[in-house]
């Protein structure tokens, strides 16, 4: 795996008060301002979860879903974990096994290849995680 | 001999483990350093500096005091033009041209003689750009970078524009993956690695050597094309995913023109990408490195070069120091067959 096409790893998932949080990776090989993300999906075991039961964390701030495409003045730091919390209507259960499927395009804004159209870029990662102990 | 280029090396060429957080940016530094990498370096704002382009005076100060310990050369700070940051539209050019001011700024600050900056930006942005330029006496290079090439008809608008200002800031990065030889050996062992089909990897092959006969594309609708070709195959092959990443390692990191062509730029030129994808029995079998430091020794290049591993990207195998010293070794030597001792030391 190669830095443009990997979010995730073993020690992504973790459990919330009221869900589950997936620490992503930004999937390209500098940093890039939160509005470069157009769309994230994410199904727990096959399931999907409404977009507005998710919220996009980052340098202490969280945003809806439909508000993310417009931080284009909040940095997506390299080395940072942005996080994906998702309400589930109950705790997550530590230690316990999910398929989690996610899926994410980013647009590169310094990459316009014709006028008004820049390059995307699409990851899609299907793994098996372990819940970890909140972080 | 003759003194030539500076040595040095962009942490670009590390990316994978400053990605995965196995190394920070002192560690990288510091082992930048140790291993005599040096001693010009280079580095990406957007990558490796948390908050860049405001940087505090403090985070400044501790960087800069890094760098001097360690002996390293600050060569080339790279810029980038995300002039898409918007979604309701792209930045104006003034708000363009204070984008890449802060990031000019910046590079003053950390000690940076010079930014390299990207196509995105005019002739027009690049003389609105001078003015800051002067005031903080930093250097801008334009990346000549594949898929476009020094004869490509928007660098010859740069090329004229900056010989008409004759300002002595404003110049070119020369991207050694524009003037590429074959296609890198170790990109065709990852798709090996991936259990892809050999003919298929072998059409790749034979598709991007008809595009090397027929030299860089010199529009827009020829990169379009070249770049469609690519996906097209991959679906036509039974590999739709990999459309995108084989359009652009073939026609976005692997150009077509004649390493000769440099000749005509180099007068504006203080700094340079050696871009590379791995090293073989002692060199570089993508970019011709005997021919392109011939070009560099002959027309006096005495700038500063870094060498900059992409292989990174599909090669999980190598470790990507041991490759930079053996393609600084190889430069070495192609310099020392050209007279010219390339600089290791201030």
């Amino acid at each position: 795996m190669a830095t443009h096409d990997t979010v995730i790893n073993k020690q992504s998932l973790s459990a919330t008060d009221n869900g589950l949080s997936l620490a992503l990776t930004v999937p390209w090989y500098r940093s890039l301002w939160v509005s470069s993300v157009s769309t994230v999906t994410v199904a727990i075991d096959g399931k999907e979860v409404p977009q507005d039961k998710l919220r996009f964390r980052i340098n202490g701030k969280s945003f809806k879903m439909e508000d993310v495409p417009k931080q284009w003045e909040e940095l997506w730091f390299m080395q940072d974990r942005a996080h994906l919390d998702m309400d589930l209507g109950a705790a997550g259960e530590v230690g316990a096994d999910h398929e989690v499927t996610f899926h994410t395009e980013l647009r590169l804004p310094y990459m316009q290849i014709k006028p008004g159209f820049y390059l995307p870029n699409i990851v899609h990662q299907v793994v098996h995680l372990k819940v970890q102990a909140k972080s | 001999m003759i003194p030539g280029h500076l040595q040095g090396v962009t942490l670009y060429s590390f990316t994978r483990l400053f990605h995965d957080r196995k190394q920070t940016l002192e560690s990288l530094i510091r082992e930048v350093a140790e291993r005599k990498l040096g001693p010009g370096l280079e580095i990406i704002g957007f990558s490796s500096f948390r908050g860049f382009p405001n940087l505090s005076p403090d985070y400044v100060k501790e960087i800069r005091t890094l760098i001097d310990q360690t002996g390293l050369i600050p060569t080339s700070l790279a810029a980038n033009a995300d002039f898409g940051i918007r979604r309701d539209r792209n930045l104006t050019p003034q708000e363009a041209v204070d984008y890449m001011a802060a990031q000019i700024k910046a590079a003053k600050d950390l000690g940076f003689p010079l930014v390299r900056v990207q196509i995105s930006l005019t002739p027009d942005d690049m003389e609105a750009l001078l003015p800051i330029a002067e005031k903080l006496d930093v250097k801008l290079g334009l990346e000549v970078h594949a898929h476009h090439s020094p004869m490509d008809p928007k660098m010859v608008a740069h090329r004229e524009r900056y010989e008409k200002l004759d300002s002595g800031y404003l110049g070119f990065v020369p991207d050694f993956g524009a003037t590429t030889s074959a296609v890198s050996p170790s990109l065709k062992e990852k798709y090996r690695r991936l259990g892809i089909r050999e003919d298929f990897i072998e059409l790749l092959d034979a598709t991007w050597q008809r595009h090397h006969l027929a030299g860089p594309p010199m529009t827009d609708q020829d990169q379009a094309a070249r770049f469609g070709e690519f996906i097209g195959l991959a679906h036509q092959n039974g590999y739709p995913d990999l459309g995108v990443e084989l359009a652009v390692n073939l026609t976005g990191l692997h150009g077509h023109a004649n390493p000769d062509d440099w000749a005509s730029m180099l007068h504006l030129v203080w700094h340079t990408h050696a871009k590379f994808f791995g090293i073989v029995n002692g060199d570089e079998p993508a970019t011709d490195l005997a021919h392109l430091m011939k070009v560099f020794c002959e027309n006096n290049y005495t700038g500063s070069m870094s060498s900059e591993y992409e292989g990174w990207h599909w090669n999980w195998w190598d470790d990507p120091f041991e490759m930079v010293e053996g393609h600084q070794a190889a430069i070495r030597k192609h310099c020392a067959d050209n007279g010219r001792a390339v600089r290791t030391e201030i």
